[in-house]
């Protein structure tokens, strides 16, 4: 080989190695941190480790709502054979109850990943598994589950499937039940396992506070089946029933009808979703007399055995209002108006009470504003404005027509009748549990609405209508029962009232003495019109003697 | 004589050196390894920890089911039972002022 030649092999390998020199040169120096960053990132993983949301208890316990990992089977379909598909979908058929032709479909769509089904139950799952069938493997995801199904389902509200709470408990306490996501950075082996040597950054999941309830699942229990029974036998077109204690406002139980199951919305009824205890507004009816006598009371405007003429109707502001069917019972008592729920005695009432003290005393009672419960969803009744008042309102509002209210309104102002004159915030949520400890809710007085004597005569006037008047149906044998009944005309669009068809309701309390447990019945529509107070009372009686004798309250007399 | 002996102590040193170096080394990749192993162990066990909690979560589930008011009232009219619309109760004050 001549000498230029070898000269220019050698040049050519001093070229050679100065661009790779160069170019090692770079990846070592500007390039250096890129080539780091992927080669970390084919190692490193960063996962969201999902907060664990907050469990819902009774307020003795009973789990209401939880959240658990099931397991859900995915498929991974290129690695089934294409000839095992047709027998790997009839087996999978057969295991989840459902068609195999659409499983069989899904194998053969094309999907590299696929879901078959979410959130097995745990037999389900085990049974699958046992038949290690390659290509098919489980992934766990949290489900929110409710033990009671539907009992409750008012109260509690549901998760969607972003995992968001809508409605009841769920949607009002949704930022604390669900905590804080964490994070966790490894580096993993090939097998996709945690190295012990390697990276490691951890923030811990905060997870969601628990919350204990008011709510009793037994007295909720009956509530629901009450409803449930009250609903069917008048094929009423919506319903509820709340259980207060008066001595503090704390609900014990609230049912809504029709109602649903939170484990499945998807299936469920629109109208359903919505908490008829929180977000029906009604013109109460008759139940609103105890209130306009109260107020008068309070006033000391009339007595319990002040007497006036009742003619079977009175007039107010040039109209006409009429007792229930007309009907005339000569001399009688501030005592026998709410006994024979009388609309002209209370339009009476009423009017010795004045527009301005009436609507002051129904804002006294929580009527025209939310009562402020802690649950999501909730709309309240509607009170005008006194400006806006005609003269025949001041009657009509007297007996509960032309004010709205929603039952748990109503049912705060009858507690506060019950507990001597206090009107409580109504609250569900008896305590809350999260990383910090503890933190219990304390019962909060929202107005004075009457004196407690006041509250003790209107107590005694309403015993009385369920020992000897309207409301006798309501009475249990060896107990007290303080209630009243009331039939609604319900209000049509156009401002008239819709002929024959009412809203019939029962508010009782008892021991009277001592009220431990408010019940009201509310049935939207019934079909024995007038006479729907009577399934009403069956309902409270129904709740009523199950809390007796689950909650061992004493008799207080005699059967 | 000295000369040799200097450098037989130098090389000496110099093997005792890297033996040395060479142990320390072994018993860090011996280190690492036990870590890595003890890993993959603490990983396993966290696991069947997760599980274990999992399988607890569902039979507490399993629990408030059968607990569940309406699931006993159902039962127990499946088997005959009716529910008593009237339970008489004996109020206990009277009887205690009779003792």
């Amino acid at each position: 080989m001549r000498p230029r030649r070898l000269r220019l092999l050698f040049a050519l390998c001093v070229v050679a190695s100065l661009v790779l020199a160069g170019r090692l040169a770079y990846w070592q120096t500007f390039g250096r941190a890129d080539l780091s960053a992927r080669a970390r990132d084919q190692v490193r993983s960063d996962l969201v480790v999902a907060a664990q949301r907050g469990v819902i208890r009774d307020r003795n316990g009973a789990i209401l709502a939880t959240t658990v990992e099931l397991r859900s089977l995915y498929a991974l379909p290129s690695r089934i054979p294409k000839d095992d598909r047709g027998r790997v979908a009839q087996q999978l058929g057969v295991l989840l109850g459902r068609d195999a032709r659409p499983i069989q479909a899904a194998l053969d769509s094309g999907a590299e990943w696929l879901y078959v089904q979410r959130w097995l139950p745990e037999g389900t799952a085990n049974a699958i598994a046992a038949l290690n069938i390659p290509g098919l493997g489980f992934q766990n995801e949290p489900k929110r589950l409710y033990p009671n199904d539907s009992i409750g389902a008012a109260v509690l509200g549901f998760v969607n499937d972003n995992g968001d709470g809508v409605n009841g408990v769920e949607g009002y306490y949704d930022a604390s039940l669900r905590g804080t996501d964490g994070r966790l950075v490894v580096e993993r082996d090939p097998a996709n396992r945690d190295l012990a040597v390697g990276l490691r950054e951890a923030i811990p999941p905060r997870n969601g506070a628990d919350l204990v309830l008011t709510i009793d699942l037994v007295a909720q229990t009956a509530a629901e089946r009450e409803l449930a029974a009250a609903m069917k036998k008048e094929r009423a077109t919506s319903g509820s029933i709340l259980v207060i204690d008066p001595t503090d406002g704390s609900i014990r139980a609230l049912a809504s009808a029709p109602t649903y199951d939170p484990a499945a919305v998807r299936i469920a009824d629109p109208e359903a979703l919505r908490d008829r205890a929180i977000a029906w507004p009604y013109e109460p009816g008759s139940t609103m007399k105890a209130i306009t006598i109260a107020a008068a009371l309070n006033e000391r405007l009339v007595t319990p055995s002040d007497t006036y003429n009742d003619v079977g109707y009175t007039i107010v502001g040039g109209r006409r209002l009429n007792n229930a069917l007309g009907k005339a019972y000569g001399p009688t008592t501030v005592t026998q108006i709410l006994e024979r729920s009388l609309n002209a005695g209370a339009a009476w009432v009423g009017q010795k009470l004045g527009a301005q003290r009436l609507a002051d005393y129904l804002g006294r009672f929580g009527f025209g504003k939310p009562t402020g419960v802690d649950l999501g969803g909730e709309v309240s009744g509607t009170m005008r404005p006194l400006v806006e008042w005609y003269p025949v309102d001041v009657g009509t509002a007297s007996f509960g027509q032309g004010v709205s209210a929603s039952p748990l309104q109503l049912a705060m102002a009858y507690a506060a009748i019950a507990n001597g004159g206090t009107l409580f915030r109504p609250y569900v949520v008896a305590s809350r549990r999260d990383a910090d400890g503890e933190h219990r809710t304390a019962p909060v007085t929202v107005s004075h609405a009457v004196t407690p004597e006041t509250a003790a005569a209107v107590r005694t006037m309403l015993l009385s209508t369920v020992d000897t008047g309207i409301a006798h149906n309501a009475a249990i044998a060896g107990f007290s029962v303080a209630g009243k009944t009331g039939t609604a005309q319900i209000a049509s669009p156009d401002g008239s009232y819709v002929d024959d068809l009412y809203v019939s309701s029962f508010a009782g309390f008892f021991p009277v003495d001592d009220p431990k447990y408010l019940v009201l019945v509310v049935l939207e529509r019934p079909d024995s019109r007038l006479l729907g107070t009577v399934t009403a009372t069956d309902a409270f009686k129904g709740v009523a003697q199950d809390i007796l004798r689950y909650a061992r309250i004493q008799p207080d007399r005699r059967p | 004589m000295r000369a040799a002996s200097w450098d037989l102590r130098i090389f000496g040193l110099a093997i005792a050196a890297i033996v040395f170096c060479f142990a320390l080394a072994l018993l860090y990749v011996a280190q690492t390894t036990a870590l890595s192993v003890a890993g993959y162990d603490v990983q396993k066990l966290a696991a069947q920890r997760d599980e274990v909690r999992r399988q607890n979560s569902l039979l507490e589930v399993q629990i408030a089911r059968l607990d569940s008011p309406a699931r006993v009232a159902a039962d127990a009219q499946r088997l005959g039972m009716v529910q008593a619309r009237y339970v008489p109760m004996i109020p206990a004050q009277p009887l205690i002022a009779k003792r």
